[in-house]
């Protein structure tokens, strides 16, 4: 909540729990508190060389938390420089009213109830050689805001049917999202009629897309020394990709199945993390040299992944020594279970980072909002993709000092926000192939391998698996970030490790 | 008819007490699902589970839940007028 002075109230904790006690707790960590305590009003405090005012508003007994007042400024520089303790903006609950869905029955693909009325078949090809692009999603918007309209899969024809009451239409867009090879594509104004043919381009691998704009063709050793671990849909073996290991953590799955679940996102998050390939034949991740892990939390086929299967999947990863854990993944609800697992990752010297969410804009959601990860927002750059992809519609204000940088209007954003990544237009690796695909989910990874790059080589892997381990790699990624000119809404700290 | 469900994880040091995870899978009308060194995914209605979770020191309870893969892609979410 806003004050009158441009402060913001965040409530200042330990680790764990509400009080510093114990092991859970450093000494430093409990000093500053105890400090804190002894506020009256607004004072300036010096917190790791840096002035900042605060305010203490409220407090639970000497070591416990604080309800303080801060500046965003010195919510951020707090976060970086104090690493051993949680800040979280205070957050004021309000009975949750929502309003019920319409279902809205019989649209889109022919065959629904509304087979009868007139259906348009269009037919999506590459323009290599005009040949059929199958199974790619295609969106047809009669009306945009309303989004109103038609989508269906194409067939191994490359054909999609779509019931839009009449043989012919403009629509107001047309999206075409390829599953794999080609560029996604958005036509404004298109009039459409049985037998459109629309051009997808194949992805050239030797392209600069965001991630190799920001992060180039690394050195393969580079990340060496550091694990990670992918939680996500699994990862399949590609020929870009060394997986070192995993676990499925699907309750009733095979263990040791930990391969792509059929829907390709974990294997394009973690050749975004380390894929080894050299272009124009392969694509390189941002720290090719780590060691991969992947933990399969997603059963076969499906989007939705149980709490269950995650919190054991951080649990396995901190057993096996990950030192960052990826999670592209979250939910608007809070859930203690979830929160407790990423509190024990960072008790056990482990880091999660979690992508913010797509709601185009929307607050911040979990886990990523959970302070004791690292919770990454998603920018793009004009130019890094083809004006005709899809990606050319995520182009949204904020822009940065450089102009041609945006905060990607598909994100998420809010105070929790640490850190940015290139989540617009990203190329990496699917399964048996490359495929684009924007998202908080490509800026997450692209913000781990940074991490990766920040701490590969220093004497922090060689420290005691404990909290002051994982505060330690918290203060060396934050340390390598560089703000973009965005705002700290929308960037946190900004860039981590960017060449 | 589906039952909840509902994840039980042990907040202490080192892994479940094997004392609390008898007892719990010896609860009547519940059954563990699946098990983790730190967990327990149990399918029960909520009282009883409730009832002993409150009796065993360090552990914790809540409902699964679901998490989803973020996805940017536009979707129709009605047919043409």
């Amino acid at each position: 909540m806003g004050t009158s002075t441009g402060m913001e109230q965040y409530v200042l904790l330990p680790p764990q729990g509400l009080r510093a006690r114990g092991a859970t707790a450093s000494p430093e960590a409990q000093e500053f508190l105890r400090t804190t305590h002894e506020v009256s009003g607004m004072q300036t405090l010096s917190v790791g060389g840096q002035d900042m005012a605060i305010t203490v508003v409220d407090s639970i007994g000497a070591d416990g938390a604080k309800l303080v007042e801060l500046s965003p400024g010195s919510a951020l520089a707090m976060r970086a420089q104090r690493p051993d303790l949680r800040l979280v903006p205070v957050v004021y609950y309000t009975p949750a009213v929502v309003e019920r869905e319409q279902i809205v029955e019989g649209f889109g693909a022919a065959g629904g109830r509304a087979a009868a009325s007139t259906a348009i078949t269009i037919q999506v090809v590459s323009k290599t050689g005009a040949k059929p692009v199958a199974n790619a999603f295609v969106v047809a918007f009669v009306d945009y805001e309303a989004r109103t309209g038609a989508q269906a899969v194409t067939d191994e024809d490359g054909k999609a049917t779509l019931n839009l009451g009449k043989a012919s239409i403009t629509l107001e867009r047309l999206y075409i999202y390829p599953l794999d090879s080609h560029w996604s594509i958005i036509k404004k104004k298109v009039a459409i009629k049985n037998g459109t043919k629309v051009v997808v381009n194949p992805l050239d691998l030797g392209f600069n897309d965001g991630l190799r704009h920001f992060y180039g063709n690394a050195a393969e050793t580079v990340g060496k020394g550091v694990t990670v671990g992918v939680v996500d849909t699994g990862v399949t073996k590609h020929p870009d990709l060394v997986i070192a290991g995993g676990a499925n953590t699907v309750p009733g799955e095979n263990r040791n199945d930990f391969a792509d679940n059929g829907r390709s996102h974990g294997t394009h998050v973690a050749g975004i993390v380390a894929a080894r390939g050299t272009p124009p034949k392969g694509l390189r991740g941002v720290a090719p040299g780590v060691t991969l892990r992947a933990y399969r939390v997603f059963a076969k086929g499906s989007g939705q992944a149980s709490s269950f299967a995650v919190a054991k999947a951080i649990d396995v990863a901190i057993a096996e020594k990950c030192d960052l854990i990826n999670m592209s993944l979250g939910g608007p609800d809070a859930d203690p279970v979830l929160k407790a697992a990423v509190d024990d990752a960072r008790a056990a010297g482990s880091l999660c980072i979690i992508a913010a969410g797509n709601s185009d804009r929307s607050p911040v959601s979990f886990p990523a909002k959970e302070s004791n990860g690292l919770a990454v927002s998603a920018m793009g750059r004009k130019g890094t993709f083809p004006t005709s992809a899809a990606s050319a519609d995520e182009v949204k204000a904020p822009y940065g000092t450089d102009k041609k940088n945006f905060v990607a209007a598909f994100s998420n954003v809010g105070p929790e926000i640490d850190l940015t990544g290139p989540g617009v237009g990203i190329m990496s690796t699917v399964p048996g192939t490359y495929a684009e695909i924007s998202g908080t989910s490509m800026a997450c990874p692209a913000v781990t391998g940074a991490a990766a790059r920040a701490i590969a080589g220093t004497p922090i892997l060689k420290m005691k698996r404990n909290a002051r381990r994982s505060e330690a790699i918290v203060k060396a990624v934050l340390g390598s970030a560089k703000p973009l000119g965005f705002g700290p809404t929308f960037e946190g700290l900004g860039l981590p490790g960017a060449e | 008819m589906i039952r909840p469900r509902f994840i039980l994880r042990y907040r202490g040091d080192g892994d479940t007490p094997e004392a609390d995870v008898a007892q719990l899978r010896e609860l009547p009308d519940a059954e563990v699902v699946d098990a983790s060194p730190k967990m327990l995914l149990v399918e029960s209605e909520p009282e009883a589970l409730r009832a002993l979770v409150e009796t065993l020191p360090d552990w914790m309870m809540a409902p699964e839940q679901q998490y989803a893969v973020p996805d940017t892609r536009k979707r129709v979410t009605g047919p043409p007028e």
